[in-house]
């Protein structure tokens, strides 16, 4: 029975010493592959932008908000300095002296 | 000379019509483009980066505003006091939960919202400083100047054109005959000798007119559910925020003008007659003695004021 038990055995602790060493393998990769993506982000977003999307969102726009929140708006390009006019296109009719004023007419706002 | 010129402006068809003896002044009228793509950039809600919706963006915190803001918004102001709130800068929110978020011609409708009805916030909650240009808007709240706006800039450009000769602005409908503050004179009154026809448009037939007015100063603005209008399921959504209730006007006025001494009271009482509906409505603008209008109800019935028979052109 020992023996028979012995014979049983010997495979176990081999295929158990196997799992080990593939789980320590993989749980290296892992945590490699884990804590270099985070380097990675975190020194050089612009590497990887799906990766440092996440942790900028995560870590940085709420400071970039803080900022924008507590920022006043830029009302003095209105109050000193107007926009420049965008071209429009338009269209100028000059009538006649002997023609009656042109009729207008008024609805709804369109 | 009767020279005019024809632009989009404000999500609107602007025309600037000039009686002048000065042929230089049609210079002027190639700068009135210009003078209305300025005041947008200060006063739509359509644009992100315009100073209305910097001070948007600033509720809660006060903030200094432009001489061109300050103006619209004291004008908002008088315009929600005269109306008794019924025509308020702080339907924004509304005006967005009933899917208005997009401006014509290029009108997509938004989403919108489950209509809850509730009445929009009145403007003393608004801390304004007409002297320092201060305002203070509560966290949350946003303005919305709508109409005010076009009928600012129609009137500001009737002034700065003035010198030159008789001048008419029609800012999407809405019609600003001169001087601001004028009495409303017609064709038989004092300097008023060579009217202006202005066309009422039958909101169910819009190549045809229901009335004609002659008109030598003052305004007439049309406020209506007929246009700027969209499908929200089964039910028609409108602009015209009833502020009562937070949600479109529910009204049997399908489209009200008004005559008016200025722009601004014209536009304002047009839209406090669509939400007020008929009955109350024309009592309304009968209890104003310069005010007189004409109603196109629903059911395609017209009701008219005691007094505009005396500003109806008939042609000899």
């Amino acid at each position: 029975m020992a023996r028979t038990s012995s014979r049983r055995d010997k495979p176990q602790l081999g295929t158990m010493k196997w799992l080990i060493s593939i789980s320590s393998i993989a749980a290296t990769l892992g945590f490699w592959y884990v804590f270099s993506e985070q380097v990675e982000s975190e020194l050089d977003p612009i590497v990887n932008p799906g990766q440092a999307r996440n942790v900028v969102e995560a870590t940085f726009v709420p400071d970039r908000q803080r900022e924008a929140l507590s920022a006043q708006p830029d009302v003095s390009k209105f109050s000193s300095t107007e926009p420049p006019p965008v071209p429009t296109p338009f269209r100028i009719i000059v009538h006649d002296a002997n023609q009656p004023k042109p009729t207008v007419v008024t609805h709804s706002s369109r | 000379m009767i020279a005019e010129i024809m632009f989009r402006a404000m999500g609107s068809q602007v025309r600037v019509i000039l009686d002048t003896p000065d042929p230089a002044a049609v210079e002027t009228l190639n700068e009135v483009p210009g003078w209305f793509e300025i005041w947008e950039q200060h006063l739509s809600r359509f644009r992100t980066d315009s100073e209305l919706s910097l001070v948007n963006v600033s509720a809660g915190r006060p903030c200094q505003v432009s001489e061109i803001f300050a103006s619209v918004m004291d004008a908002s102001l008088n315009v929600a006091e005269f109306s008794g709130g019924l025509v308020t800068p702080t339907v924004h929110d509304a005006l967005i939960q009933a899917g208005y978020r997009s401006n014509f011609p290029d009108f997509t409708v938004g989403e919108i919202k489950a209509g809850r009805r509730r009445p929009v916030p009145d403007v003393s909650c608004i801390e304004w400083n007409v002297e320092t240009r201060e305002i203070y808007l509560p966290p949350g709240l946003r303005l919305d100047f709508g109409g005010v706006a076009k009928g600012w800039a129609a009137e500001q450009t009737a002034n700065r054109l003035e010198p030159f000769g008789r001048v008419l602005v029609d800012a999407g409908g809405d019609i600003c005959l001169g001087s601001v503050g004028d009495q409303v004179r017609t064709s038989g009154e004092r300097g008023g000798d060579d009217p202006w026809i202005v066309g009422v448009a039958d909101p169910f037939r819009s190549a045809q007119m229901i009335e004609r007015l002659a008109l030598c100063s003052g305004a007439v603005a049309t406020s209506g559910t007929d246009y700027r209008r969209w499908q929200a399921g089964t039910r028609w959504q409108h602009h015209i925020i009833d502020p009562r209730t937070g949600v479109p006007a529910e009204t049997d006025v399908i489209s009200a003008t008004v005559i008016a001494p200025s722009i601004l009271i014209a536009e304002a009482a047009a839209k406090s007659a669509v939400i007020l509906g008929s009955g109350e409505g024309m009592d309304w603008i009968d209890s104003h003695p310069d005010l007189e209008a004409v109603l196109v109800l629903e059911n395609g019935s017209t009701r008219v004021s005691s007094g505009l028979n005396r500003y109806s052109w008939k042609e000899s």
